[in-house]
This record gives C-alpha cells, sequence and structure tokens, in this order.
C-alpha cells in the first residue's frame, strides 16, 4: 500500500490495548498471600531509614543480652522466591541464612554488611547517591574486592526487604528517552515533549523523580540510538502520541527500571523496536524477563507485558527488505537462536517460536537500518504505523 | 666365682673420667642404700632421717670459698705436691740417703695430715649433716702430668686427675678394707640381687689402671658405724693380688660416723665437660634419694640435691632361677656346694625348685645312666643289662656277711652270675622288652626334633603351629607312657629276681665287687654328694635339669621406682608446669576485660594446656628366668631444647644407672624406636624411629641381673629379648595414648585461639559502623558506648551457642488469587488524557479473611505472615546475661604429693633418749677433761659410754667447744686429742 500522502494510520489495535489495559487496571483483586511470605517492595527514603533503625536496634539488644549479634538474610534461593508475574508481586518466603559474628566463617561478612550498612545509611540520611565501585572505595582493606562489596548491598536490599534502589546505590544512568511525558525530578519539572534536538538521559535516582503526567499511548523501547535519532527527528511521537525510550544497546538497569515505572504507572502497551538478529530477539527478552543474574529484582525491571514489535523475520520478507541488505548468520548466532528456542517464555509464545523458527531456518538477519533501503522514513511514516494498528507484534 | 680379670676398656679416651666415676658411685649408692636398708630393718637410730627436704646449694656455697684449715698453726694446702714429689725420682733419692726410722715415722705422720686434711676439705660443708643425709662427693681434679710419664705415651694434652669420692654408706671395717682392691666385696657375688652390678671392670681394675698410669698408690679410708676410729691406708696393688702398702692400717679420726673414702690418681686426655657431668646428673635424676655433690676439674661443682623422703624399698634377694643358669654356673654351684645330697643341693640352691621337682630331676638323671651304664637299679638289687645274649648276667644285692677280721656281719655288695637257663629266659624276655622301649622313645626323640625344627624354617601359620605343638605334645605323652611301661619292666624284673636263692653264683672276686661298687655308685647320683659328683652324672643331672618346667621367677625382686617419684622427678628436673586435675583445663577462663594488644601472648600461655607428664609402671614379669619391671615416663614441655643428638631424646637406665653408650644395639632403644610415634600419637619422629619434639623420655628397667640381660661385658646394652621388648614397647603405647590426647587438646585450644584473634580483629570495625548508625536513633542518644560494646562482643568469645532448632521452613507457593467482584466500576477510558493521580501509593492489597495477617504498616519490618495453628515457639532461648568471668586460673601446685619444703635446721644436735640421765653435757665434759691430752677413746671410757650414738653426740659436742675455743685439740697420727684450755 505504497501512497505518497501520509496515510493516516489509526493505530487501532494499539488503542484497543490501551483500553484493555486500562480496563484490568481497575480491577482489584484478592490476593491470598501464602504464609510465611513478605513482599518486596520499593520503598521511599524515610521508610528504608526507619527499616535499618529497627534492625539495628534489635542488633543492639541482642548484643546486650547475649553478646552474640547476628543478622538474617532471607534466603535468595530459587525455593524461597516467588514471583507472581500476574499481579506483579515478588515475595520472599521464611527461609533465612543466618549469619553470626562470632563464627569464623561469618564474621568478615557480617563486618562487611555492617559496613555497608553504615555507609547506606549515611547516604539515605543525607540524601546522596552512590555507586557500587564508590562504595567498594569506602573500606577497601576490609572489602578486598569489588565482588565483596556488591554482593554486601545485595545482601542489604534484600535484608531490607526492599530493592537495591531503596538504598541509594545507584548504576550510573545511561540510555535516553523523550516524547510525551512529564516529570519532575527532584525540584524541576522536565517536560520531554520540549527537550529539542536531543533526549533527556534516563536517571537512576528513580525516587527522585515523579510522574506527573503523559499523554502518551503507547511506549516505544527502540535498541539503537540511530533509530531513535530518526525517529526523534521526524518527532514521530508527535504524531502518534508516545514515548521513546532507548539504552543504546543492551537495557541497563537504569533504562529497565525506568521503563518498568512507566508502564506500571502509567499503564500503557510497551513495544520494543530491535534488530532481526538474535541479539535483538535477546535484548528484547531482557526487558521482559529480566536478566539471570539479577532475578531477584527482576520485578522491578522486567517489563512483562512488552510487546516485540519488530523487526521480525518474517517482516524482512513481508516488507521487502532487499537480499542485499539481509546478512548471513554466524554460528553465534544459530548458537543464541537455539538457546533462546530453549527458554520457557519463548515456548510459551508460539508466535515468538515460529519466527525464531524461520529466522533459523532461512539463516539470515537484518538491522532496523535495512529499511533504508526503502527510504529514510520508510521505518517512521510507514512501517511502524502499519505494523502498530495491524497488531503485528509478537 | 667370677673372676675380676677383665680389663675392659681402658683406653685414653673421654669415656675413661666416666668409667671412674661410674664405677666407684655405683658402690657408693649401693652402700649407702644397704646401710639404711640394715638400719631400717633394725630400727636403729642410726638411720638416715631424710624426712624433711634438703638443698645441697646452700652448702655448696661454703665450698667455693678457699678455705684452708689451719691445724696447729701450720697451713697445709693440697697434698697434690707433696705426694707429687714422694714419687719423683730426685726426692727418692733424697729420702734413701737418710734412711732414719723417725723419719719416716714423721712422714708418714705428714702423709696421714694431708689425707685426712684432704678429706676433710671434702666434707666440711656436711660436717653437720653427714650422719642425716646420704651423700656422695666426687671430686676431680686436673693437674699437669710429670714427664717421665707422658714422655713415653706420645700423646698430647695427657693430664694427672686426681679422683676422690666420698659417701656415707655402710663403709668397711677393717678386715673388709684388707680385702679391698683384691676382689670387691659385693652383695652380688654371693646371692643374686638388684644392686647396679659393675661397669664391666670393677675397682681392682681401675686400681690397676691408676697405678700402671700414674705409678701412684691409691687412698682409701672407711669406717663402720660400729667402730671409734676410721681405718685409712695408702696402697698398691701387685700383681700376686695382694696389697703393699705405703701407709699401713692407720686408725684415724674421720667426722663422719660410718662412710668410704677414696683417693686415686689416674692420668688420661683432658678432661671435657659433658661427659663426666652428664653421667653423674642422669644418675642423679634415677637416684633421688641421695644428694650427690660433683667437682671438675674447672672448680665447678654440680650439685643436686636429694628430692625424695623415702628410700626405695629394699629388693630381695633371690636365688637364681633355673632357666637363667647356664652349666658353668651350675659347675659352679655345684663343686661348691656342702650339700649332702643332689636334691637338696638342688632346692637350696635355686628358686621355684620343690622337693617333687628336685626328685624328678634326680630320678630322670638316674634313669638316663642306668641305661648309659648298663645297670638297672631295682628296688633291692642291680642287674646289669648284657648287651649280648651271650654276655653274662650279673645281680648284685647287699648281704650281710663277715669280712675279714671282724666277727660280726656287715652288709656288703654280692655279685652273681645266672645261670639257670629259665632264669635267663626270663630275664631276656624282659630285657628285650625293656630295650624295645628304650629305642622307640629315642625314635621319638628324633620325631620331636625334626618337627621343632620344621618349626623354625619357615613362616607357618598358627594353625600350623598349634598342629604342630599339638604333635610334640602327643609325642611326649607317648615318651611318658613309655617311661611308665619300662618302671613296669622293671617291677616285673624286681618280682621275679627278688630273693632268688637257686640258679645263680657268687662270683667272689674282689676285683668284680670293687668294679661293681664303683658302677653302681656312678649309676645312684640320688646318692652321691654334689661335691663328689661325676662328669658323666653331671651331664645327665644337668640336661633332666634343663629339661623340666618351671614356674616364672618371683617378681619381688624387682623394685621398680614408682611411677609417682618419676613424675616428680621430671617435674622437678624440668621445671614442668602441670595442673593438678588436667581436667581443669577447659574451665579456666580469664577476665577479658582488661586485655590489651600486649597481653594477648599472657593470655593465651594461660588458656593453654599446662607442661606434660606421664609416667607408666608395669607390673614385673620375667624372661630367661629373671625377674623385671620396665617402666617409663614422658615430660613434654614447650621450649624444652632438643638435644644436640637424636638419640639423647631417650634416657636408658638399667637398675637406675644411667647407660650412655652402646645406645644403637640396647633393647630399650629398639623397642622405643619400634612404638608408632607418628602414626598412633601425633608425635614427630626423628629419622630413627624416636619422637622428636620438645621432650624427653625415660626408661628404666630394674632387677636382679646378671650377664645374662646384657649384651656385652661393658654391661652398656640389654640384650634384645622378646619379652622385654615387649614390655617396653607396651608401657610406651600407654603413655603414647596420654601424651596424644593432651595434644589434641592443645591444639583444640590453640585453634580457638586464632578463631579468637580473628574474631577480636573485627569487633571494633564493627561496633563502629553499628555505634554511627545507632546513636543516631533518640533511644541511644548518648548513652551508647562504643567499649561497651566492644566488650560485650569480646566477653561473648568462646562461649558455645545453644543449639537452635528451626521450625520447618514451608516451601513458598504462589499466592492463589480469588478474583471477587470488581468493587469500582471502570469508568470508560477517555481516549485523550486518562488523569493519573500524582503521587501512586503502594499498592494496597485488602484482605478478607482473619486469619492472614498483612504488612499493613509501612515502614516497619514486616513481620511474617503467621500460620493457621500456632506456629512452633521459638526454640532460641536467649542464654541468660553471662558475666564476664573474673576467676583467676586456679594457681596449680608444681609437684604432686611432697610435703611443703621446711628450711633445714642448721646444728641438728640430736638429742638420745636414755634411760638415766643425760651424760653428755658440757659440764661432764669439762669434769672429765684435764691438763693432759686424751683421746676420745679415753673420754668415752670415762664418761662411761656404751651407746655408738652417745659416743658421736659427745665427738660433735667436742668440735662445737673445739671452735668456740674452749677445749684445745691436737692432732697426733690421725688422731686427735683433747686438752682443758687454760
Amino acid at each position: 500500500m505504497a501512497s505518497k500522502s501520509k496515510e493516516n494510520y489509526d493505530l487501532k489495535a494499539t488503542k484497543d490495548l490501551l483500553s484493555q489495559y486500562l480496563e484490568i487496571g481497575q480491577q482489584k483483586k484478592e490476593i491470598k498471600f501464602p504464609e510465611d511470605t513478605i513482599k518486596i517492595e520499593d520503598l521511599p527514603v524515610k521508610n528504608t531509614i526507619i527499616r535499618i533503625n529497627e534492625l539495628v536496634d534489635k542488633l543492639v539488644q541482642v548484643i546486650y543480652t547475649t553478646g552474640r549479634p547476628s543478622i538474617k538474610l532471607p534466603s535468595r534461593s530459587g525455593s524461597n522466591i516467588i514471583w507472581d508475574e500476574e499481579n506483579d508481586l515478588l515475595l520472599l518466603g521464611k527461609q533465612i541464612v543466618e549469619k553470626h559474628f562470632h563464627s569464623l566463617t561469618s564474621v568478615v561478612d557480617i563486618t562487611r554488611l555492617m559496613k555497608v550498612l553504615e555507609k547506606i545509611y549515611e547516604l539515605l540520611k543525607t540524601n546522596d547517591y552512590a555507586t557500587k565501585r564508590e562504595i567498594f572505595y569506602t573500606a577497601v582493606k576490609l572489602f578486598q574486592d569489588q565482588k565483596n562489596s556488591d554482593k554486601n548491598i545485595e545482601d542489604i536490599s534484600t535484608m531490607l526487604y526492599t530493592i537495591r534502589n531503596s538504598t541509594h546505590i545507584i548504576a550510573a544512568p545511561r540510555g535516553a528517552c523523550v516524547g510525551k511525558l512529564r516529570i519532575r525530578d527532584g525540584t524541576e519539572i522536565i517536560d520531554l515533549e520540549r527537550i529539542g534536538s536531543g533526549y533527556w538521559q534516563v536517571s537512576t535516582m528513580l525516587d527522585e523523580i515523579d510522574i506527573i503526567e503523559s499523554d502518551a499511548e503507547f511506549i516505544l523501547v527502540i535498541e539503537k540510538d540511530a533509530a531513535m535519532m530518526r525517529l526523534n527527528k521526524h518527532k514521530f511521537w508527535e504524531k502518534y502520541p508516545s514515548i521513546l525510550i532507548t539504552a543504546q544497546g543492551v537495557g541497563n538497569v537504569a533504562v529497565r527500571m525506568f521503563l518498568k515505572r512507566l508502564s506500571k504507572e502509567l499503564n500503557l502497551p510497551v513495544f520494543s523496536l530491535v534488530d532481526s538478529d538474535p541479539y535483538g530477539h535477546y535484548i528484547h527478552s531482557v526487558y521482559l524477563r529480566g536478566s539471570k543474574r539479577l532475578s531477584y529484582e527482576s520485578p522491578f525491571l522486567a517489563t512483562p507485558n512488552i510487546k516485540l514489535l519488530g523487526v521480525l523475520t518474517k517482516d524482512l520478507d513481508e516488507y521487502k527488505i532487499p537480499q542485499e541488505a539481509r546478512i548471513p548468520m554466524n554460528s553465534n548466532d544459530i548458537k543464541r537462536i537455539k538457546d533462546m528456542l530453549n527458554e520457557k517464555f519463548v515456548k510459551k509464545n508460539k508466535k515468538w517460536e515460529a519466527d525464531l523458527n524461520l529466522a533459523l531456518k532461512l539463516k539470515i538477519k537484518a538491522e532496523i537500518q535495512a529499511f533504508t533501503s526503502h527510504g529514510f522514513n520508510f521505518l517512521a511514516d510507514k512501517y511502524l504505523p502499519t505494523k502498530l494498528t495491524t497488531g503485528d507484534w509478537i | 666365682m667370677r673372676k675380676r680379670t677383665q680389663l675392659v676398656g681402658f683406653e685414653f679416651g673421654h669415656w675413661k673420667h666416666v668409667q671412674y666415676a661410674a664405677e666407684f658411685m655405683d658402690n657408693a649408692i649401693d652402700a649407702i642404700e644397704s646401710f639404711q636398708w640394715e638400719q631400717l630393718k633394725n630400727e636403729s637410730k642410726t638411720k638416715f632421717t631424710i624426712d624433711k627436704d634438703f638443698d645441697v646449694i646452700k652448702f655448696g656455697a661454703k665450698l667455693n670459698e678457699d678455705l684452708i684449715l689451719e691445724i696447729n698453726g701450720e697451713s697445709y694446702k693440697t697434698s697434690e705436691a707433696e705426694l707429687k714429689t714422694e714419687t719423683s725420682p730426685k726426692k727418692i733419692m733424697l729420702t734413701e740417703e737418710k734412711p732414719t726410722e723417725k723419719r719416716d715415722k714423721k712422714k708418714k705422720e705428714k702423709l696421714v695430715k694431708n689425707l685426712i686434711h684432704d678429706m676433710e676439705k671434702l666434707l666440711l660443708p656436711f660436717e653437720h649433716i653427714v650422719d642425716n643425709e646420704p651423700i656422695i662427693i666426687i671430686k676431680l681434679t686436673e693437674s699437669e702430668a710429670p714427664s717421665v710419664l707422658t714422655d713415653e705415651l706420645g700423646k698430647k694434652n695427657i693430664m694427672r686427675y686426681t679422683f676422690e669420692i666420698f659417701d656415707n654408706g655402710t663403709g668397711m671395717n677393717r678386715s673388709d678394707l684388707r680385702k679391698f682392691g683384691i676382689y670387691l666385696a659385693s652383695s652380688k657375688s654371693v646371692k643374686l640381687k638388684q644392686t647396679r652390678g659393675s661397669q664391666g671392670f670393677g675397682a681392682p681394675s681401675a686400681f690397676s689402671d691408676s697405678q700402671n698410669t700414674t705409678g701412684e698408690p691409691i687412698i682409701a679410708v672407711s669406717k663402720t658405724q660400729f667402730d671409734v676410729y676410721a681405718t685409712a691406708s695408702q696402697f698398691f696393688t701387685t700383681s700376686k693380688n695382694e696389697k703393699k702398702y705405703v701407709i699401713p692400717h692407720t686408725e684415724i679420726e674421720t667426722s663422719f660416723l660410718h662412710g668410704t673414702y677414696i683417693k686415686l690418681n689416674y692420668l688420661n686426655i683432658k678432661y671435657i665437660a659433658r661427659y663426666v657431668d652428664e653421667y653423674i646428673k642422669k644418675t642423679a635424676l634415677m637416684n633421688p634419694h641421695v644428694t650427690i655433690k660433683y667437682i671438675d676439674p674447672n672448680n665447678e661443682s654440680f650439685n643436686y640435691s636429694r628430692r625424695v623422703n623415702k628410700f626405695p624399698p629394699e629388693p630381695k634377694y633371690a636365688l637364681p632361677h633355673p632357666s637363667s643358669v647356664n652349666i658353668g654356673d651350675f659347675q659352679d654351684y655345684i663343686t661348691k656346694s656342702e650339700h649332702k645330697t643332689i636334691s637338696s643341693f638342688l632346692q637350696d640352691s635355686f628358686v621355684r625348685m620343690s622337693s617333687k621337682i628336685a626328685k624328678t630331676i634326680t630320678n630322670k638323671a638316674e634313669q638316663q645312666l642306668e641305661e648309659k651304664l648298663n645297670l638297672l637299679v631295682v628296688d633291692k638289687f642291680y642287674i646289669n643289662r648284657a648287651p649280648k645274649l651271650t654276655s653274662p648276667i650279673h645281680l648284685m644285692r647287699y648281704e650281710p656277711r663277715v669280712w675279714g677280721k671282724s666277727t660280726k656281719k656287715r652288709d656288703q655288695l654280692i655279685t652273681y652270675k645266672i645261670e639257670n637257663m629259665d632264669l635267663k629266659k626270663t630275664y631276656w624276655d624282659l630285657i628285650e622288652q625293656f630295650n624295645q622301649e628304650c629305642k622307640e622313645i629315642k625314635g621319638i626323640q628324633k620325631k620331636i626334633k625334626s618337627t621343632k625344627n620344621e618349626f623354625e624354617k619357615e613362616k607357618i601359620t598358627k594353625k600350623r603351629e598349634n598342629i604342630i605343638r599339638k604333635s610334640i605334645n602327643n609325642l611326649n605323652n607317648e615318651i611318658d607312657r613309655k617311661e611308665k611301661q619300662k618302671v613296669e619292666i622293671k617291677k616285673k624284673l624286681e618280682d621275679k629276681f627278688e630273693n632268688i636263692k637257686d640258679g645263680i653264683t657268687e662270683l667272689k672276686s674282689s676285683e668284680v665287687r670293687t668294679k661293681n661298687l664303683e658302677l653302681i655308685k656312678k649309676v645312684l647320683i640320688s646318692k652321691t654328694k654334689p661335691a663328689e659328683i661325676t662328669s658323666d652324672q653331671f651331664n645327665e643331672l644337668f640336661l633332666a635339669f634343663k629339661s623340666m618346667k618351671y614356674l616364672s621367677p618371683p617378681t619381688d625382686t624387682a623394685i621398680p621406682i614408682s611411677s609417682t617419684i618419676l613424675k616428680n622427678i621430671l617435674i622437678d628436673e624440668y621445671n614442668l608446669n602441670v595442673s593438678t586435675n588436667l581436667e581443669d583445663i577447659d574451665e579456666s577462663k580469664i577476665d577479658l576485660q582488661s586485655i590489651t594488644e600486649n597481653e594477648t601472648q599472657r593470655e593465651i600461655n594461660e588458656m593453654m594446656p599446662k607442661d606434660f607428664v606421664a609416667a607408666e609402671t608395669r607390673s614385673p614379669t620375667s624372661g630367661k628366668g629373671l625377674a623385671f619391671v620396665v617402666e617409663a615416663a614422658l615430660a613434654y614441655k614447650e621450649g624444652l631444647e632438643s638435644p644436640k643428638l637424636p638419640r639423647d631424646i631417650l634416657l636408658r637406665y638399667v637398675n637406675r644407672t644411667s647407660k650412655l653408650r652402646d645406645s644403637a644395639d640396647c633393647a630399650i632403644m629398639k623397642a622405643a624406636q619400634s612404638v608408632k610415634w607418628k602414626e598412633n600419637y601425633r608425635l614427630d619422629v626423628y629419622d630413627n624411629g624416636l619422637p622428636k619434639g620438645p621432650l624427653r623420655l625415660i626408661i628404666n628397667v630394674s632387677g636382679p641381673f646378671v650377664h645374662l640381660m646384657f649384651k656385652s661385658q661393658s654391661k652398656n646394652a640389654l640384650a634384645e629379648d622378646e619379652i622385654l621388648m615387649t614390655e617396653i614397647k607396651l608401657t610406651l603405647q600407654k603413655i603414647g595414648l596420654q601424651i596424644k590426647s593432651y595434644l589434641n587438646r592443645r591444639e583444640k585450644i590453640r585453634r580457638g585461639m586464632d578463631r579468637e584473634k580473628k574474631i577480636l580483629k573485627f569487633i571494633p570495625i564493627f561496633v563502629n559502623s553499628l555505634y554511627n548508625i545507632a546513636k543516631n536513633e533518640d533511644k541511644y542518644k548518648n548513652k551508647l558506648k562504643k567499649v561497651e560494646l566492644e566488650n560485650l562482643l569480646r566477653s561473648a568469645i568462646g562461649e558455645k551457642p545453644e543449639k537452635v532448632l528451626l521450625p520447618e521452613v514451608p516451601k513458598v507457593e504462589k499466592p492463589p488469587i480469588i478474583p471477587s467482584k470488581i468493587i469500582s466500576e471502570i469508568p470508560k477510558p477517555a481516549i485523550k488524557t486518562p488523569q493519573i493521580s500524582p503521587k501512586p501509593q503502594p499498592a494496597k492489597i485488602i484482605t478478607p479473611s482473619i486469619k492472614t495477617k498483612v504488612p499493613t504498616s509501612i515502614g516497619k519490618i514486616p513481620t511474617t505472615i503467621p500460620k493457621k495453628t500456632s506456629t512452633p515457639k521459638k526454640l532460641i532461648t536467649k542464654p541468660l546475661i553471662s558475666k564476664p568471668k573474673t576467676s583467676q586460673p586456679i594457681a596449680m601446685a608444681k609437684k604432686l604429693g611432697t610435703p611443703p619444703k621446711i628450711t633445714p635446721i642448721k646444728k641438728p644436735i640430736k638429742k638420745t633418749v636414755q634411760t638415766s640421765l643425760p651424760v653428755i653435757t658440757t659440764e661432764k665434759i669439762f669434769s672429765i677433761l684435764n691438763e693432759e691430752w686424751q683421746s676420745i677413746k679415753h673420754l668415752i671410757f670415762r664418761l662411761g659410754i656404751s651407746d655408738m650414738m652417745d659416743a658421736r653426740l659427745l665427738q660433735v659436742k667436742l668440735k662445737q667447744l673445739e671452735r668456740e675455743n674452749k677445749v684445745l685439740a691436737n692432732i697426733q697420727s690421725g688422731k686427735k686429742y683433747w686438752k682443758l684450755k687454760k
């Protein structure tokens, strides 16, 4: 359907999805918690401080009675975590790992924990933020290696039944965002519509950020910076009210967290635009599921309802990407496809599976920029709107 | 008698010094012991009173002073120079020039004076206690050897040594002293007793060596408690085994009640330390009941005080046991015996010999002799065993006949020849049977021998061994049966030929008679006197003697040093710090609040288990017919220096004498090497198999030994007897178990300490972080102190946490979703701009049921959702507030079981209990003394003293008065004379 004039895509499918979400969101469900479980949640500063104080209080009491303090961490093993995707709950069971001070094996660990806790407390009190590396440098001799301090940071967030971000230990900001969104960052109000030709860099100090309002109807997560630039220049988000986010590669914690926040609060459909190659599919899966390493914090980083919009393998033929623009796969790609096919969440999704199998069969891949073979604006004018209207996503 | 001409190992060398010291010291200790035992038996008053502790160091101070006695205004230095001039040829020439009797007498007086002087100088520090304390003093002085002696030797570094030894043992009276040096009147030569025994050469050899090297005579002074004066002599021993006197037996006055003093000179290479003093040190270690003082050529004094309050018990005499006797000794005994029958000789000379066994032996011997000499002894007559059918059969019996000029009938041996064919026939029948039996017996004996050979051939399994033993037993039983048969045959002979009158002709020739008499004599061993035994008889007797089975010898002949004394010795010697109750180690806690960095070492030392000592004494057993008892002790102390040579870790003692040589050969060493120290007892091991580490191992084997138990003449190594080795090994294994548990305990505590150290390191950091957080809370503001927290944490180190039973952890399931009605209506979504509330609240979950609680309060650490049923109550019970323990470690007594030390009284003047009024008062003495010089004998007579103790008291008092300058004293020819002072 090539027409030179701008066709009006009504993005019907998207809008239907949106309405669907709104409906679901209104429903209040009863949930019966299993016994002896605790919910992990994102906490504001004040609450975190209160929890820390309680913990310390208990410790001091113990020292005065028995003199043998110990710290109890909930276990993060698979048997002790449940993540309810539908209700978006993370629950920890009662399994506890106890670290004693008066035991040769854990005395170092508990001292480190205490140290990190002290530093976190400091940060919270002064409303400051720090990176993991900086925490390491506060007591190099004690920690010996950054691995230890990182682990302790995770332990503490578990201990306080919260996510790492609440402890004000943040990752470096990365990624960009633009679109129909208004946020308050601390005391400033930032309007992402009026940012100019640049973007707003996604900040990791998320508890300073409040979402004020948004006109968008969907969120688009873009893998490549270049594509984002094109879309932004094209004011795609103006035409079709949306929010554009990119992580400039694999989704990092900042972007994923922000994305999750957006999708949760705004309750908008989320789409991802990745290259038509196994790596792209992988990136999508990271947004969808979270990385394996931080699986514990997945609920706060994963957007379970993200939809893979493009570029699907079948689109290559559908949208007539010329052969020259297609690249043959190498062995790594094939291995990756096979690994992905083994994943549970792929198996659940028949469409995705079919697409991956097709890719495996054809053994070719293509980038988003391949669309420029049809013109610079093909992506923004034709490809995306068509897909959004027809609901051609996985 | 055992000959003493074994001149073993008298070469110039370092060991020669040790040999001298060893020989005489052994005799000295023996003398002291025999004295004390004798006194204890009779409960006499002259015994050593050793109830209180004794510290020789206090007395040692005096000897270091250079005391020069003033006697009669003239000062005498040591008599070395004097004696030396005696032997130098020039001076002898001078004296020969004017040989006058007076001169001789004066010379002799001088010699005696010098002699006394030297002796008294040696004894000076101990004068007051020489009656109470068992003392041995050894002094070795070095001087230049005169060139006349050393030139021919061609060796450098030869010096002349003067060896003096004093002991206050039994001493010898005049007659004994005469024998001294010719053969040693040791208690061993008569009967076996557990005494030290000679070092292989004996005193006469020492004397010979001294004379051979220096050409100088030997001085001996001795006194028993029953003599008033001591006997002194200076003599040479000659090749004729006689003595040639320089000073004949002279009576001199001495300051000791009983004892012996010997002085001699010898040449040897230069003295270096660590030979003689090591030997004396080790001997003193094992003989804690005597005080030993040794002064070496460098004038250094080594003092070893008495450590115990009791003498060891006296071992009993033992007659030798048959299994320990060899043919030579047996010959010795039997030829010297004065018994009238062999049976009585056997019973009286050997232990475990009953009359029954003695009889069996004689019977056996007799039977063998019968067979050998072909004369059968039947009850009332004798009949010969004719070798061939044609040889004459003689029957002999005693019949009363008249002989010679006498008219009375006396029993004479009459020989008859049997002529009757019937008799002959019966005789031959029986004799053939008899011979048959004899043959068979021999055959069986051969069989037994061959099976025994098989025993020693290859390695046989135990089963096979048992089978062989059984077969040997069976064969022996058969032999017994056959012997019985022989007896039966003899009986038949008796029946048949007794009282025969016909068919026999008398042989009247005297030759035949004498021949037969002799023959009978030869056979009848039961009627022979032991001293007149023939060689045939002796051989058979010995065979029979050895073939019998005897009970093990009595074991009360071997007296060990007990374990407690061994332990005390070690504790004293190495300054061990041993707790009285080894279980107290875990409970000792220290005040942790006052610990600083510097004190951690002290803390470690206090909490560590203290040093370790273990001693084990086995019950006495016997091997090779000699009883012995093995005991061992081990001392372990951190920081104890390892000896230079690995083999010095083990101190070997045989009968309390230290054995320093031939260690590789010795059974003790081999047994100690065979124990698996590393595998079983956690001790490191040297290459030679001895345990390594800060420890000392002492093994002592006691028993009435003869040369049988020693490997060589030098008696430095024990022979490897299986029983001995097993005994030693068992003792060591028992000790090994003890030290293993001790070492384990130390390891455990050390690990605990390491753990503690590590934990202590982190306490400050932890508390710091905690404090920084907690101080901001209102609750703790200004109330919390870092130091307090730190101390609380410190004090909790070492406590064991109580066990916690965690309740079962339920597996977490997915929350079931109960979709309920939509509570609120969904507003129709405005397509344009759905307003979103500014601050989205955290998800609220409304619970319908009462059962589940919900984290309602934000901020607080959410409590867990309780179960339906009551949860099992927390079993973590908080232990009670434990205050830091402030008890000091229990003060451990050093010694085990010894009474507290009391400083010895300086002048213990004995007060004898007399029925009549005390005679010996100062007034009385003054009343007796007059203008004349009186010897002590006179005084004794005049005072009417009959008791030896009183005499002694008189002597002491006189000395005291002399010191106080109230009486005058003078020495003439060795005796002291007293006079009143004006």
